[in-house]
């Protein structure tokens, strides 16, 4: 175990344990201080020439567990990982309980250690800790809604996991070895399972149900970590282990599609942006599926960018609720008055996941296309294109439109416009959202400031004028489709069934048959212990009862009423007359002399002796 | 022979401390008293099996600290105790739910106070005993000698219908127990006249023997552990019983069913176990999908924990007879962790069920707001229980799943399931009980946990953490033995000297 | 100057304007795309001229319609109380 490198997870999984017993500033200036360290540290290993290593490597009930592994690919999704979560805590300043901060430190930990991990049973256990520590995000909004989506989010990541765990069991079982790397044997039962395990995590249709179902009704500032964390480790992952795997690519086109199909049908304003994680994790999922160095530095490139741009338009729609308490479309508009600046930012993350040129995406998500360019894959060039537009039709058109603008607000709504100068969120959300605002366009503008962390070699070009005309062309004529058939996009008060209808009115199946038939069945077995066994048992208990009684007692009292009768009868002898006595003992004398000379002549005198 | 015999008798100290404190007991008449000096008895004890497990040594799987007396010499019956890696642990757990279940009774037993504790420190002497024991003559009067105690304290202290679940109790064990000693019996002749389990252990028996006695044995035992289909009296045994009268069933008792397998069935009668193995496994994982799918239905907070022992109990069984030396351990390191997590989780139902009154789980809600402390231990032998990386379950349900999978994939994947299905009852146990808003108003009043209650949670919390995260002081503890047992077990054909 | 800049694009006062600029932007894009030189296509409809814009209005009217016709033909949206008991 080398000892000259520290686990950045640590940090925030021991840190967390000191935050409950911290106040106000100083648990504020902490909360800044635990990622402020946990990048810098991060950043110094971006210059360590090492090109790849494994530290925190020790044996656990004979099993080899590495706690550190290092090279490109976790180091850049360590870099990324440390800065939202240092942007996360900067939005989460102002909350005054402690336990989102403590869930999401074990979160953000729980996931480094994902990202360093070097063999499948170390990512296990942290991303069962993960599954947990989000949970709590999504529980920390209280009021039945959000606790009935946590016990939902919590069963869907425990099977998940235990599908993984099985995986890495049977995997473990035929190779003899747990190291985390590329899973050979197409096919295969382990391959099967851990793949599901992962996509699960990932959102792939058809286990995306959960992202959709929790991520709206998890608390404000948790949802921001929650955008960021569990679907990149899942890419991270398969990054790792499945890179070239050709149903990704299926996958990840129909998930980038499905995605910006729902968030059509969407009325919660977070609902839609978790249906965009869908789509937009279908890229990199995708991108790891072609597995050329272009694909999966795509795939790495866009995980980066996705977690800056996604986190903001979280934190803006999340400064949206705040400040409104309202969620769904239906109530929202109007506020481009009194919160410009939130527009402002949330405008910056909408162009970056539509790609527009000078912003992130265009030099993240094109990668992945061009990928799909120079494979060629022609249905996946044009779906991913597709989802494109699709995507800048909600986040960059819709959303913005119907939140900050549009007239079909809800009358409380309207009053709160009225009322308020400028209803602005609290200054920590806004710093917090220009920090990311920032990177986006840095990365945008410098794009070789990330390549150069990918971990492969870049040889792609992103401004090219033929790319820039080509992205605009097709960004501004969606918008100029949005104009058209704005009235086709009204938001309704409605929801939308996903996957999850089969495990939410399945459970009720499930429920039934475990109250019904086997509740059932299990009263009629006990019960028969009473009707059948037991009733025998009596019957035999009163069978032996009667032969006490009877027979035994019987004999005992024939015996006693006997020796009674014979007393009765001798008590007669004694008469009290002299002579009888005399005449007695005589008699006496007589017989026993002739018995004495019977058994005396028996004895002695008997032949043979 | 290189096992340490140590001069003092640890073991029968050990064994009969409790019993002679009982005797102790019958002279006392101040209540005060009487809770002080049984909780003392029951600290000695665990201190002592504490002070086994330091100076046993690990590297030998020789039984350990051996008292071999002759006892009835015109049978060759001997009292013959001894310690080895497999059942050290299971000394250690019965002190430790002794001293548990002594802190839970102390305000639950409000009549016959002395009677109660008497008979806890008799059932912990014939526990002890069985798990110590080396002559199946002895081992069968300890196991034997359980009942009426376990019977007493189910029928007198229980709740309203706790007659019929005591009956219930001990008719089904009874009969259990008669096919187990005419097992005894048949293999008594058949190893040469003699109970001496080690050399009971080294022989070698003719198939069709082997395949009645382990018959006979799987009887008894199934019904204890309890196995699907003998597990009808758990419910109602658990429901009706005190406390601490639930703590010791689902603690050690169901323990020593297995434990039967482990050290008889499996060394004893190699052949026949792997004939059965198959059908034991089938049982196994019939048990943890049944057992779950009941846990779901239930209402009623101990039943629902009552199903749940059953479901985990058959990961335990399924990793006895997989014949892997992980699995093995796992199954044998599962059982402890069960000891501990469901000793925990009835411990926590009986402190609310005194606060409350009522244990159906609708009348609750909303917990975490007025109990914190109460709610967050809860909810760390919840997570246990749901095997949960990081607790001691998780370790052990590890190991049986790693160890299954290598020969029986689809047992293991229904197993799997089976950890599915308890992750959904435990949740939403959990949720209904803890989260929410409060649903009776009732509740307002009550009172967090206080000291006393603190020390039967702690240490019971330090071992599921402690397992969780280091269990290798546990695993090396039984290693050794394990192996040998599985040589044992595994053999085709022929004796194999001890 | 950012409030500015947003009452500029949500006023309706500017609405005619905001058109203007907007259909300026399209023309120029669309010029603009027509005259860059492009590289080796990997597809045929790439050499298209205003391929990619038409296909950025195709695919919005794609999206909307087909996930309307999802919605309403098939049973997807549902009301609110859908899953309460």
């Amino acid at each position: 175990m080398t000892s000259d490198w520290l686990h950045p997870g640590l940090l925030y999984i021991l840190g967390a344990a000191l935050i409950p017993f911290l106040r106000n500033r100083v648990r504020q200036v902490y909360l800044l201080l635990i990622p402020l360290l946990a990048l810098l540290y991060v950043v110094s290993m971006l210059f360590d020439s090492q090109p790849g290593s494994s530290h925190w490597q020790f044996q656990f009930i004979g099993l080899d567990l590495i706690l550190g592994r290092v090279d490109k690919l976790s180091t850049l999704f360590a870099l990324v990982f440390t800065t939202m979560s240092l942007i996360g805590s900067i939005y989460s300043l102002h909350l005054r309980a402690t336990g989102e901060h403590v869930a999401a430190y074990l979160y953000v930990g729980s996931a480094l250690g994902v990202v360093f991990a070097g063999d499948f049973f170390t990512l296990f256990i942290f991303w069962e800790i993960m599954a947990f520590a989000s949970a709590y995000l999504v529980f920390a909004q209280r009021g039945e809604p959000a606790r009935a989506a946590g016990v939902r989010y919590l069963l869907v990541h425990i099977s998940g996991g235990l599908c993984l765990l099985a995986g890495i069991v049977i995997h473990y079982a035929q190779t003899g070895s747990s190291v985390f790397g590329p899973i050979v044997n197409s096919g295969g039962l382990a391959f099967a399972l851990i793949l599901v395990g992962f996509i699960l995590n990932a959102a792939v249709p058809p286990f995306n149900a959960w992202l959709t179902d929790a991520y709206p009704e998890a608390t404000v500032t948790g949802a921001v970590f929650m955008s960021a964390f569990t679907t990149k480790t899942a890419v991270y992952v398969l990054l790792r282990s499945y890179p070239g795997t050709d149903v990704l690519v299926w996958l990840g086109t129909a998930m980038a599609v499905y995605g910006v199909v729902y968030a059509v049908l969407e009325n919660d304003c977070r609902r839609l942006l978790a249906y965009h994680i869908v789509s937009q994790v279908g890229y990199m999922v995708a991108g790891v599926g072609l597995g050329t160095a272009l694909a999966l530095n795509g795939a790495s490139a866009h995980a980066f960018a996705h977690i800056l741009y996604k986190g903001l338009l979280f934190m803006g729609a999340g400064a949206v609720i705040y400040m409104t308490g309202r969620r769904k479309l239906t109530e929202l508009g109007g506020l481009y008055k009194v919160m410009p600046l939130t527009l402002t930012l949330y405008m910056i993350g909408a162009v970056s996941i539509s790609a527009f040129p000078l912003f992130s995406g265009f030099v993240s998500k094109s990668m992945v296309v061009a990928a799909a360019e120079h494979d060629p894959r022609a249905w996946v060039f044009l779906l991913l294109t597709l989802a494109s537009a699709g995507t800048f039709l909600h986040t960059g058109l819709k959303l913005p439109y119907y939140m900050f603008f549009g007239n079909n607000h809800s009358v409380s709504t309207e009053r709160i416009i009225k009322t308020a100068q400028s209803l602005e969120p609290p200054i920590n959300m806004l710093v917090a959202m220009a920090i990311a605002a920032l990177l986006c366009i840095g990365i945008g503008v410098f794009p070789n400031l990330l390549y150069t962390l990918l971990p492969y070699p870049v040889d792609f070009e992103p401004y090219t004028p033929a790319h820039i005309t080509g992205s605009l062309s097709i960004l501004l004529f969606t918008a100029l489709g949005f104009f058209l058939f704005l009235k086709h996009l009204d938001p309704e008060q409605t929801i939308s069934l996903d996957t999850d209808w089969f495990y939410r009115k399945g459970s009720r199946i499930i429920m039934w048959l475990a109250n019904n038939p086997i509740a059932r069945y299990e009263a009629v077995v006990s019960e028969l212990v009473n009707t059948t066994i037991l009733r025998f048992l009596h019957t035999c208990a009163a069978l032996g009862l009667w032969i006490d009684i009877r027979i035994i007692d019987g004999i005992v009292n024939g015996l006693a009423h006997t020796v009674l009768r014979c007393g009765e009868k001798l008590r007669h002898m004694e008469t009290g007359v002299l002579s009888h006595y005399a005449l007695g003992m005589a008699l006496g004398i007589v017989l026993s002399a002739v018995l004495y000379a019977a058994i005396g002549f028996g004895l002695g005198f008997g032949p043979g002796n | 022979m290189n096992a340490p015999i140590l001069s003092i008798p640890i073991l029968s100290i050990i064994i009969f401390l409790p019993l002679i404190g009982a005797f102790a007991l019958l002279f006392i008449k101040d209540e005060s008293w009487i809770k002080w000096l049984t909780l003392v008895v029951c600290a000695i004890d665990l201190l002592l099996s504490i002070q086994l497990m330091n100076s046993f040594d690990t590297s030998t799987y020789v039984m350990q600290f051996q008292e071999i007396h002759t006892w009835i010499p015109a049978f060759n019956i001997r009292y013959a105790l001894g310690v080895d890696g497999i059942n050290i642990l299971f000394v250690f757990l019965t002190t430790l739910v002794g001293w548990v279940c002594v802190l839970a009774s102390w305000q639950a037993i409000k009549h016959r106070l002395k009677e109660f504790m008497i008979a806890l420190l008799t059932i912990q002497t014939t526990m002890l005993g069985v798990f110590c024991a080396l002559d199946l003559f002895l081992f069968f009067i300890f196991w034997e000698a359980m009942l009426i105690p376990m019977f007493l304290i189910i029928g007198v202290w229980g709740g309203e219908h706790r007659v019929y679940a005591a009956f219930k109790f001990f008719l089904y064990t009874l009969a259990g127990s008669v096919l187990f000693l005419i097992g005894i019996i048949v293999l008594y002749f058949a190893g040469g006249k003699t109970f001496d389990m080690l050399a009971l252990m080294e022989r070698s028996y003719p198939f069709q023997i082997q395949v009645w006695v382990f018959l006979a044995f799987f009887v008894g035992f199934a019904i204890k552990v309890p196995m699907f289909p003998f597990h009808t009296w758990l419910p109602d045994a658990h429901v009706q019983a005190p406390t601490a009268g639930s703590i010791l069933l689902a603690g050690v008792l169901l323990k020593m069913g297995a434990y039967g397998f482990l050290r008889l069935s499996l060394p004893m009668l190699p052949q026949a176990s792997q004939y059965f193995a198959e059908m034991i496994l089938l049982l196994s994982v019939i048990a943890i999908i049944y057992g779950g799918c009941l846990a779901l239905a239930q209402d009623d907070l101990k039943k629902l924990v009552a199903y749940s022992s059953i479901s985990h109990m058959g990961v335990v069984t399924l990793g006895l007879f997989v014949f892997n030396i992980k699995a093995l351990e796992g199954g044998i390191l599962q059982m402890f962790n069960h000891g501990i997590t469901t000793s925990a989780l009835f411990l926590f139902v009986g402190l609310i069920y005194e606060r409350t009154h009522t244990r159906s789980i609708d009348d609750y809600g909303g917990l975490m707001k007025l109990i914190p402390i109460y709610t967050t231990f809860f909810a760390l032998f919840t997570l246990a229980s749901m095997a949960l990386p990081g607790t001691n379950s998780f370790i052990g349900e590890l190991l049986v799943l790693a160890g299954a999978f290598t020969d029986y994939k689809v047992y293991a994947a229904l197993a799997v399931i089976g950890a599915m299905l308890s992750a959904a009852y435990l949740l939403s146990m959990f949720r209904r009980v803890a989260l929410g808003t409060i649903t009776n108003s009732a509740l307002t009043e009550i009172e967090d946990v206080n000291a006393r209650e603190l020390l039967a949670i702690i240490p019971l919390a330090v071992f599921v953490i402690w397992i969780g995260l280091y269990p290798m002081p546990f695993i090396d503890l039984m290693h050794v033995s394990v192996e040998h047992l599985l040589q044992q077990a595994s053999r085709v054909q022929g004796a194999v000297p001890y | 100057m950012i409030s500015k800049l947003m009452r500029f694009i949500g006023d309706p006062t500017y609405t005619r304007r905001r058109w203007q600029l907007f259909i300026a932007a399209l023309v120029l894009t669309v010029a603009a795309d027509l005259l860059v030189t492009k590289g080796p296509a990997a597809f045929f409809w790439q050499h298209l001229p205003g391929w990619n814009a038409l296909f950025g209005l195709v695919s919005c009217l794609l999206i909307i319609f087909i996930s309307k016709f999802l919605g309403y033909r098939c049973g997807l949206m549902r009301e609110e109380d859908y899953y309460d008991e």
